[in-house]
């Protein structure tokens, strides 16, 4: 039950907690505490993105390869190789990247975006057509309407594959705008859109667990780690 | 050439890895040479986009120094708010980009155990983070109360699939519907919340993916055949 | 004349809702402070995921990917926990890595909640290793597919891959005995299912935070081997360890504590949805009554 409390001493946990009340004095309404939570919250996250882009992966992927020598100062003990030329590309294309600042030059950004769109579009579009196409449509027929365990029809899993058809087929009837929903089209169009709305009442109980989970978690540390009532 | 030095960039950058998805990865180094090149681009073009989104935040970065010293110039009503956010940034990539209060010099890992930038993320980020998110908690508890309303059919299934779902989800739940004998035992809520999640909500979910796989595809095939325009490109390619 | 349904439905519908906050703060601190909860069976989904670990060859190593950031840790951090505790106690050495720029500190946390306090004889390097994080999302994962040195050529500490005896004979993720991805969102499961799980021969399982677990369900049994969601996925798999292992008693876990006032505040919102549609309902009477 409630025992007595015992206020933390470390001053990391203080800061956590009094940013932490800052930012539930929102709950009242708007204030400057929140705002100065917000502010220092948008500074800090992206001054740590990029410390963490620059050290995890442009110094090792980058520099590195282009300046094998600066490797002494982060790995002393590391073999020095020889540089790799190949790098220069990617050096390159990130150097027009930032040409984005001076507006005359602005254009020249172009090219990396390209290089981004076309290895994201090359990527993705087998990747989604084998995973989110081909075998969606396996695991929804594929798996057979009839499956048995030890010589026993299993009816559930029978009619449950038969539900998932059904409602597979009928939600994607409903998402075509090319023909108009009437007559059994229609009545197949609407028994989709109630399947999907059996689907977003599941996507918002879920999402309900999912956010009280995180207030759950902030209290814990305000009655743990702060005020140590826990 | 503005326009069209970007189009044969993505163009051919995007046929080289579509094809390589369908090449087996060289054994040894006497593969041919167009498997070898196809490799190499499906192995590197990867890393490559890695290095532009770290130039990216490196944009998003300088962007967010200039739009707040533009503020604090303009002497703005929130310009003292945009002070609070340059000098987070500005200490947080000093301490961060000079590894301060870890191993010696440069070396070890960024966020080792004592480094001042672990202590910022405990400190601050994580807590700032964390309750951000959890102020949703009480929107939704709000939200509920104020919109979700059984008007029709629709909104009635809606609302009856998320309150299975709530109380399935829970041990609360479980002793709500504990009474209803074993061979009825499915119509418990927390076997009917995990048959909702399993069976229509997968066949919803199901239908929403094939129709944005499908998006996806048309739109990667569009780009590389240079059918979508850039709207933020004039007739001048500018 | 306005009918006394009529009025009541519109107290029901100008409620502040800073009282709906309170009562769901309220809710929630009592609950966390008589300390109600009750340990959880894992079901057809979650049971899989802990099969597969008690089942996988000796000294098979487990690549535990951490994709999140500290606002989905309550509920994704006890998997991530619970995950640790079994692979060491099974004797499968765990590499952990982050599509994540959080993710380098998130496994620092794991390793000093876990592995430092209840493992203290788990040596890093043997036991497990900790690749961090890297930039790059599905691009990482692709590059990870035949050779963890791509992008990997060694880990946080700055140990060479080759020299870490926990990847002995791994040298792409095909080569470990299960991948496991612990996703808030995007880059996370998906990705590692489509660029890792539906590309290479390799086990694939996942958890998930409760937002994103909906989307993910599709995916099982055919591409997911199991999935773990939101906070009861991972009192299910802590209850699960509990039964397998009685060393690791449920109560005293995480998730399985969390589980009591997730209870409650469920309960407050059901209530607060009834009572929104008690207000719909008087309005409907008032109007039927009204001539």
């Amino acid at each position: 039950m409630i025992a007595a409390i015992h206020l933390s001493g470390d001053l990391q946990v203080w800061i956590g907690a009094l940013l932490t009340l800052m930012v539930f004095s929102f709950l009242w309404r708007d204030n400057p505490f929140y705002k100065f939570a917000e502010h220092v919250f948008v500074g800090v996250s992206a001054a740590y993105w990029m410390v963490m882009g620059f050290w995890t992966t442009l110094w090792p992927a980058l520099v590195l390869k282009l300046f094998p020598a600066a490797g002494r100062w982060s790995s002393p003990e590391a073999p020095v190789g020889a540089w790799d030329p190949v790098a220069l590309i990617p050096a390159a294309l990130g150097l027009l990247m930032l040409a984005r600042l001076w507006p005359r030059l602005s254009w020249l950004g172009k090219w990396p975006t390209a290089f981004a769109l076309g290895t994201t579009a090359g990527y993705s579009l087998v990747r989604y057509l084998r995973s989110d196409f081909l075998y969606q449509i396996q695991a929804t027929i594929g798996a057979g309407l009839a499956p048995t365990a030890a010589g026993r029809w299993l009816w559930q899993e029978s009619l449950a594959q038969l539900l998932v058809l059904a409602g597979t087929v009928s939600g994607l009837v409903y998402f075509v705008n090319t023909r108009e929903q009437k007559g059994a089209y229609g009545r197949v169009a609407r028994w989709g859109l109630l399947v999907l709305m059996i689907t977003f009442g599941a996507s918002f109980g879920s999402a309900v667990m999912g956010r009280v989970a995180l207030l759950v978690g902030r209290f814990q540390e305000l009655l743990g780690p702060w005020l140590g009532i826990l | 050439m503005k326009q069209r030095v970007p189009q044969i960039i993505l163009s051919v950058t995007a046929v080289l890895l579509i094809i390589s998805a369908f090449i087996a990865r060289p054994e040894d180094g006497n593969a041919p040479y167009v498997q070898r090149m196809l490799a190499f681009a499906d192995q590197e073009f990867a890393t490559w986009f890695s290095i532009l989104t770290v130039f990216a935040f490196l944009l998003g970065g300088l962007n967010l120094v200039a739009t707040h010293l533009v503020k604090i110039r303009d002497r703005g009503p929130d310009r003292y708010y945009s002070l609070v956010t340059l000098v987070s940034f500005v200490i947080v990539l000093v301490v961060g980009m000079a590894k301060l209060g870890g191993p010696p010099g440069l070396q070890g890992d960024v966020t080792a155990p004592g480094s001042w930038l672990s202590t910022v993320f405990d400190a601050v980020l994580s807590p700032l983070h964390a309750t951000l998110y959890s102020l949703l908690a009480f929107y939704i508890a709000s939200a509920s109360y104020r919109a979700f309303r059984a008007r029709s059919l629709e909104s009635t299934l809606l609302l009856a699939s998320a309150l299975v779902v709530l109380l399935g989800r829970i041990p609360a739940g479980r002793y709500l519907t504990a009474w209803i004998p074993e061979p009825v035992a499915f119509l418990r809520v927390e076997e009917l919340s995990l048959w909702i999640l399993r069976v229509p909500n997968t066949a919803g979910q199901r239908a929403l993916m094939i129709g944005i796989a499908l998006g996806v595809i048309a739109l990667a095939v569009r780009m590389i055949a240079g059918l979508e325009k850039d709207p933020r490109s004039g007739g001048d390619g500018s | 004349m306005i009918h006394r349904y009529d009025r009541l439905a519109s107290r029901l519908e100008s409620l502040d809702r800073r009282w709906i906050f309170l009562v769901l703060a309220a809710v929630v601190v009592v609950s966390l402070l008589t300390g109600v909860s009750t340990p959880d069976r894992a079901t057809s989904v979650v049971q899989p995921i802990y099969d597969r670990i008690e089942n996988l060859p000796a000294g098979a190593p487990i690549l535990l990917s951490l994709d999140y950031s500290p606002s989905s840790a309550p509920e994704l951090e006890p998997m991530a926990d619970a995950l640790t505790q079994h692979a060491l106690l099974t004797g499968h050495p765990i590499c952990y890595m982050s599509l994540y720029p959080t993710g380098n500190n998130m496994i620092s946390r794991v390793e000093e909640r876990v592995i430092a306090r209840e493992f203290p004889q788990a040596a890093p390097g043997r036991d497990w290793v900790s690749l961090g994080f890297q930039v790059g999302g599905e691009m990482l994962i692709n590059s990870l597919r035949d050779s963890l040195t791509a992008r990997y050529p060694t880990d946080v500490a700055g140990r060479p891959l080759r020299q870490i005896a926990a990847l002995r004979g791994v040298r792409g993720l095909a080569d470990f005995g299960l991948i496991v991805s612990l996703s808030a969102g995007q880059p996370g499961l998906k990705e590692w299912i489509l660029y890792a799980g539906d590309v290479l021969d390799v086990p694939l399982a996942g958890g998930c935070t409760g937002v994103g677990a909906p989307q993910f369900f599709p995916y099982y049994p055919l591409q997911i081997l199991g999935l773990m969601s939101a906070l009861k996925g991972a009192a299910e798999y802590e209850g699960a360890l509990a039964r397998g292992h009685p060393e690791f008693v449920a109560a005293n876990q995480q998730a399985t504590r969390g589980m009591g006032p997730q209870s409650a505040a469920h309960l407050v919102i059901v209530a607060f949805i009834l009572l929104g549609n008690a207000g719909l309902l008087l309005r409907r009477l008032a109007r039927r009554r009204t001539p």
